[in-house]
């Protein structure tokens, strides 16, 4: 390269950079010269993870303390007959069921509330939430919505089984598609994994009113490598 | 084929397309320097936040480099440059697609493209590659000449 080119690339440079800041800062909508970046926040996956098997346990616990009342409820029963035959404890009985049961109670009272506890953390969520692969496992046993934001044909070679195919770059027609869906139901918006319209497409439906949009950030690639369940 | 690649005229037409290719693919990006930026982010080349930088430089320097190789001035600086930019178009495609990255191509617009449209871009990028190499390298051949006879 000759001296004569080396000057010729070096005022090329030069008005480039100078047509390029003065562009940008008379444009009606400059761009900030450093971008913000996506950050990728996880800190609620694992969170969200432990509140759902939370809500499982509980509800597992609830079922057993119900059937154990149940056959407690009988055996006092049977206890009470027996006893009501020796007349002199009968009083007595009566008093010990109904505080068994009152205890019985306020157990499940409490159940209740820490139900509706667990299930409020996972209500109200505007903003996308970045979910890791167990999270993401746990919401479609619980059957809910994934949406693949990668092109058609991507979704046809492999996707997520029962997936919808909503491909980011065609948006736009998709979007009646997207108003006429609950916007109160929970999705899950993924695409391959080293990608970004799953995230694009998670916020498109944020600003669009859906409230409970998650962004699963393994992705197809992350599932599929788990072999759990796909088309 | 040796005559056309010694035929001046040739040259001539070679580099207007080619500048004319440049402007026409500096147009969108210059009218949508957002979508530009994303278009760079999915490329995923450039640490989070540079997007923009590139968004704003590189349409110009498409420009400018596409026009003066339109209006014949510095020719050799501007098809140096013009194929340091396609090289690393070709780079940043070609990792993309072997990456699997979800990229919308960006190219001539910044409308999504698909894998098969990449490829084809890919070829594009190649031949035009071609071409600005064998422009600056005759452009090189024309100044010697011109060195030598003023010795």
């Amino acid at each position: 390269m000759s001296k004569r080119t080396a000057l010729e690339i070096a005022v090329i440079i030069l008005i480039v950079l100078v047509v390029g800041i003065l562009y940008n800062i008379s444009s009606p909508q400059p761009l900030p010269f450093i971008g913000e970046g996506k950050n990728i926040d996880f800190s609620r996956s694992d969170s969200l993870l432990l509140a759902l098997q939370k809500q499982d346990s509980i509800q597992k616990t609830a079922d057993s303390l119900k059937n154990l009342s149940m056959k407690r409820e009988d055996s006092l029963k049977l206890l009470n007959e027996q006893r009501i035959q020796d007349s002199l404890m009968t009083a007595r009985i009566q008093d010990s069921t109904k505080r068994v049961n009152d205890s019985l109670k306020a157990v499940q009272k409490r159940i209740d509330d820490s139900l509706k506890t667990a299930s409020a953390t996972q209500q109200d969520i505007v903003k996308p939430i970045d979910i890791k692969v167990d999270f993401a496992k746990a919401l479609f046993d619980k059957g809910y919505q994934f949406i693949d934001a990668r092109d058609e044909a991507d979704y046809s070679a492999g996707s997520i089984k029962g997936a919808i195919s909503i491909p980011f770059h065609h948006l736009e027609d998709h979007r009646k598609r997207l108003e006429g869906m609950n916007k109160d139901a929970v999705y899950i918006a993924y695409c391959s994994s080293a990608c970004d319209v799953s995230i694009d497409l998670a916020y498109a439906m944020a600003k669009m009113g859906f409230k409970k949009v998650y962004i699963f950030h393994g992705g197809w690639d992350e599932w599929n490598k788990l072999g759990y369940p796909a088309n | 084929m040796r005559k056309i690649f010694e035929n001046k005229q040739f040259w001539i037409l070679v580099r207007i397309v080619l500048g004319a290719l440049f402007i026409y693919s500096s147009m969108d990006k210059l009218a949508n320097m957002g979508e530009f930026a994303k278009v760079i982010y999915f490329y995923r080349m450039l640490p989070a936040g540079w997007e923009n930088l590139l968004a704003i430089f590189l349409p110009w320097l498409e420009f400018i480099t596409g026009l003066l190789l339109v209006v014949g001035r510095f020719n050799r600086g501007a098809s140096l440059l013009y194929s340091s930019m396609l090289v690393i178009f070709i780079i940043a495609l070609s990792q993309a697609l072997l990456r699997g990255l979800d990229i919308s191509c960006g190219c001539f617009s910044v409308k999504p493209s698909t894998t098969s449209e990449v490829w084809v871009r890919i070829i594009l990028d190649f031949i035009m590659l071609f071409f600005s190499v064998n422009l600056y390298m005759f452009l090189s051949r024309q100044e010697e000449k011109i060195n030598q006879k003023t010795i």
